[in-house]
């Protein structure tokens, strides 16, 4: 039987959800961007307004269907839509904002019981341009989580950094317990 | 039960495009992987082992000139609408045809393969900006689609990845947990290496929080530094190797304490290495696929927390084995029977993560609910898990 994979991207604007997507991405990717509001425009140019989707082709005509939420909340009636059906759910953080700390706490929060069905990996990103907070102090946070959460320094531009915190996330579905 | 052997495919050969537009770009991407097999893999120019440059690009010419100065051994592949007097670049006319653009990649991962010769036979790049005479194309066919997993150059890839997973990992075959002999023979006192020193300064220097320099002879020295928990390395990557895989004598390791002022910022980038990636690697060199002393091998094993591994030397199955220890504790014999892998694999990254403090066999299991599981691997899987687990090799084999 033919059965596809269906992962899901997300963190807050400018984390890197499209870039990442592009990264790994077998084909062209479909991204619906909108100009950034004043309020954006200094982190980047565009924003997605409603979804990135890309493809990863497997052996068998297999494919991983990668969905990236719009980041911002005035977007997140989207969010709910995008997740069903989803195997689970990788979360970017952009360590250059203000309080990357309390953005991953917040999508997190907001996707709970969809980590609680199925497994999050988390990347933190841009520790190039902010090396604060540091790696140990997401980890004093996800003390808190009832499970032992992938947590990785990801630069979203190469391929083998989403692929490890992706392969992290599949392991981590495959060996959990039912 | 033996494990058996998990098959290491060759890498695929890293291609860096510069000069070439997106649009390209993903005909190459589809070029590698229909065409190709996946034998090539279209990556960032920092990570790859061989460029393909278009010299009608306007920066074309000055990129081919930069890449030779800058990486002279890695192979470059340029392509041009008219014939060009390219040295001994490898030369391809638009329009591309598969024949020759696979040839021109086959030359490519060769010459990637023995960098050496490359530098050696590689003057200092002049490309004319006038049109020379076309190179004669050979009129063989390259039928990249079936290319023998016997021929020369996927048995000396599969060579040297196997030479590297020896260097971290050994090559001890699994041992019959009953024989006393056997399973002293895995075992190595971690405080006797350069690991267990390593370790112990770190500690010091923490607590200190100034910045440690340990002198070798001649000119090789490594400079810890606390509040950036990274490490100055002025020695070969073979020679940390060598310094880390033999047990050090007492007293054969001098260092001392730096100054306040002490930073790495003038410090070359390349230099550099986080400490618990040094910690990591001097750990697998020593380990060679062995465990510390004191390590019960049914005793089960929990991670406290996942180690950064996009930042960490990653070995076969390392992934599996994390996730399976995140979500169930497993002793180290019931791990590589249930992930059908060599022992050596799990002993290796059980020292890795012991390094750095990481592994649990008491604490957490408390949360984790620990249920020990039969070593035979039949077991069945619920559906879900079966189709997944189908997936995953897939999945590695494709993005590495």
């Amino acid at each position: 039987m033919k059965k596809d994979l269906k992962i899901i991207f997300t963190g807050p604007v400018g984390a890197g959800k499209t870039t990442a997507i592009n990264a790994i991405s077998d084909t062209d990717t479909v991204s619906t961007n909108e100009s950034s509001t004043d309020e954006l425009r200094y982190r980047k140019n565009s924003t997605t307004v409603a979804m990135d989707y890309g493809i990863i082709n497997m052996v068998d005509s297999k494919r991983v269907h990668l969905y990236g939420t719009p980041g911002q909340e005035r977007f997140d009636f989207m969010w709910d839509i995008l997740i069903q059906g989803g195997m689970g759910l990788v979360l970017l953080v952009d360590n250059a904002r203000p309080d990357p700390l309390e953005d991953m706490q917040f999508f997190l929060q907001r996707f709970g019981d969809f980590i609680q069905r199925t497994r999050v990996a988390i990347g933190v990103t841009r520790m190039d341009i902010s090396s604060t907070p540091r790696l140990n102090e997401y980890q004093t946070l996800l003390n808190d989580q009832a499970r032992n959460i992938p947590l990785f320094e990801v630069d979203a531009r190469v391929r083998q950094d989403v692929s490890i915190l992706l392969q992290s996330l599949l392991h981590s579905l495959d060996h959990q317990k039912r | 039960m033996q494990a058996r052997e998990t098959t290491i495919e060759a890498p695929p050969v890293r291609i860096a495009a510069l000069g070439i537009d997106e649009r390209i770009r993903n005909s190459l991407r589809l070029f590698f992987h229909d065409s190709c097999k996946d034998r090539f893999q279209l990556v960032e120019e920092e990570t790859a082992d061989a460029v393909i440059i278009d010299l009608d690009h306007r920066k074309g010419v000055r990129l081919a000139r930069e890449q030779r100065q800058l990486h002279p051994t890695t192979p470059v592949i340029v392509i041009s609408r008219d014939p060009r007097e390219t040295g001994s670049l490898i030369s391809l006319l638009k329009p591309l045809k598969k024949r020759s653009l696979a040839k021109a990649l086959l030359r490519a991962e060769a010459q990637a393969k023995e960098p050496q010769n490359l530098s050696s036979t590689l003057p200092s790049l002049q490309i004319a900006t006038a049109p020379a005479t076309p190179a004669e194309e050979s009129g063989d066919d390259v039928v990249m689609e079936g290319v023998p997993s016997n021929s020369a150059g996927y048995q000396i890839a599969r060579h040297l990845a196997e030479k590297d997973i020896q260097a971290f990992l050994g090559s001890t075959p699994d041992i019959d947990t009953k024989s006393a002999q056997q399973q002293a023979n895995i075992r190595y006192d971690p405080d006797s290496f350069f690991q267990g020193k390593l370790r112990q300064i770190t500690a010091m220097m923490k607590q200190k929080g100034q910045a440690v320099r340990l002198q070798f002879s001649d000119e090789a020295f490594i400079i810890l530094y606390p509040d950036e928990e990274i490490a100055q390395i002025n020695m070969s990557e073979s020679r940390l190797g060598a310094l880390s895989a033999v047990p050090i004598s007492p007293g054969g390791l001098s260092f001392s304490f730096c100054d306040d002022l002490f930073s790495p910022d003038d410090v070359a980038a390349d230099s550099l290495m986080r400490l618990d990636a040094l910690l990591w690697k001097t750990a697998l060199w020593a380990s060679r696929g062995r465990i510390p002393y004191e390590t019960d091998l049914h005793r089960a094993v929990a991670l406290d927390r996942w180690p950064n591994l996009t930042r960490l030397l990653l070995l076969p199955n390392t992934l599996e084995i994390a996730a399976l220890w995140a979500e169930q504790p497993h002793s180290l014999i019931e791990t590589a029977a249930k992930l059908k892998i060599p022992q050596r694999y799990v002993f290796g990254f059980y020292s890795a993560v012991f390094a750095l403090g990481l592994a649990n066999t008491g604490e957490t299991l408390k949360t984790l609910d620990y249920i020990p599981i039969a070593a035979d691997t039949g077991e069945k899987q619920p559906a879900s898990a079966s189709w997944l687990s189908n997936w995953i090799p897939f999945f590695r084999s494709k993005n590495g």
